[in-house]
């Protein structure tokens, strides 16, 4: 004798098992289950057949929790490495500014270091801003072509930007190849000019504009 | 039949435009779908939940459970504001892309 609530009860045992285990997904997945059931029974198809069939039709355990898995993984697992390149980045840090506090300079190896861990800084929270930015405001970047006169005033000002950049930058580049350290006015000088040479890339280089997701 | 990449490709916009309608809940999305497709767009039933749920994680629906009128318990979907904004982006793609296919299907018979 067929019992469909111990059917659907070991269905639901099959989804746990492959991993569905969060309740509101699986709660649904079972009223769907139910529904069908219902509606195949009422066209004339026996208990047995009907269950069968409805459980055909909703899928597969292990495509299913692959799809929910997308969604409930993907955001944290993000979230979490870009946190973790985060604190990296400003680990990597340290050693150079504990060295620039106490000297008021910094050294060629604890400089290329801190470098390093700008970019591990600047990916992440470029990353947290792509998937946080949307969720609070509710809009996203685009790309858009730009037209002339538009992209080459776009390209001009930006090259200027970035050899300014450039150009601030030596200082620290001179006295890093003569002395083996940085003071901390080129430092300075270093970090402005880095600003000035992100800034001028992202207008070469950026095309994109806000729109609503 | 048609190709599963084009079934999930066409997922989200038909939601939300069968959403722009009324609130809905997963197996009445799925029974119109089947209804208005002549049953050719035929998605395994379960993998609408994860769509239904993506959209929400990304602001597009809301979701609240009911009952329906025999008492079963439901999870019935709605619209929200940026869910209309990205129904009419779809709308404005795959209309172009319909109205591409379309202009060279007439070049052929010219």
């Amino acid at each position: 004798m067929f019992d469909l609530e111990q059917a659907i009860a070991d269905w639901r045992s099959q989804m746990l098992a492959a991993g569905i285990k969060t309740p509101v997904p699986l709660e649904e997945l079972e009223i769907h289950l139910r529904e069908e059931i219902e509606q195949l029974e009422k066209s004339g198809v026996d208990e047995r057949t009907a269950f069968e069939n409805a459980v055909r039709q909703t899928g597969q355990p292990q495509s299913l929790k692959n799809e929910f898995n997308k969604i409930e993984t993907s955001f944290m697992k993000t979230i979490l490495k870009c946190v973790t390149v985060l604190l990296i980045g400003i680990a990597a840090q340290l050693p150079g500014s504990l060295q620039l506090r106490d000297q008021l300079a910094m050294s060629d190896k604890w400089l290329g270091l801190w470098l390093l861990g700008l970019i591990f800084q600047m990916w992440s929270v470029e990353s947290l801003r792509q998937i946080v930015q949307p969720k609070l405001t509710g809009r996203e970047l685009k790309r858009v072509e730009w037209s002339f006169p538009k992209a080459n005033l776009k390209t001009g000002a930006g090259v200027a930007v970035l050899l300014v950049g450039i150009a601030l930058m030596v200082p620290a580049a001179t006295q890093s190849v003569r002395d083996g350290l940085v003071t901390f006015d080129a430092w300075c000088r270093l970090v402005f000019g880095l600003c000035l040479l992100i800034a001028g890339t992202l207008v070469v280089c950026f095309p994109y504009q806000r729109r609503a997701v | 039949m048609i190709r599963k990449e084009l079934v999930a490709a066409s997922a989200e916009p038909l939601v939300l435009a069968l959403l722009a309608k009324e609130e809905s809940y997963g197996y009445a999305i799925i029974q119109e779908v089947k209804a208005r497709s002549d049953g050719k767009l035929n998605w395994t039933d379960g993998m609408l939940y994860p769509v239904l749920h993506r959209m929400e994680h990304r602001g597009l629906i809301k979701s609240r459970w009911g009952e329906s009128e025999t008492g079963r318990k439901r999870k019935y979907y709605s619209l929200k504001k940026d869910g209309k904004t990205a129904m009419a982006k779809h709308h404005e793609h795959w209309t172009l892309i319909h109205g591409v296919l379309s202009g060279l299907r007439k070049e052929q018979y010219v």
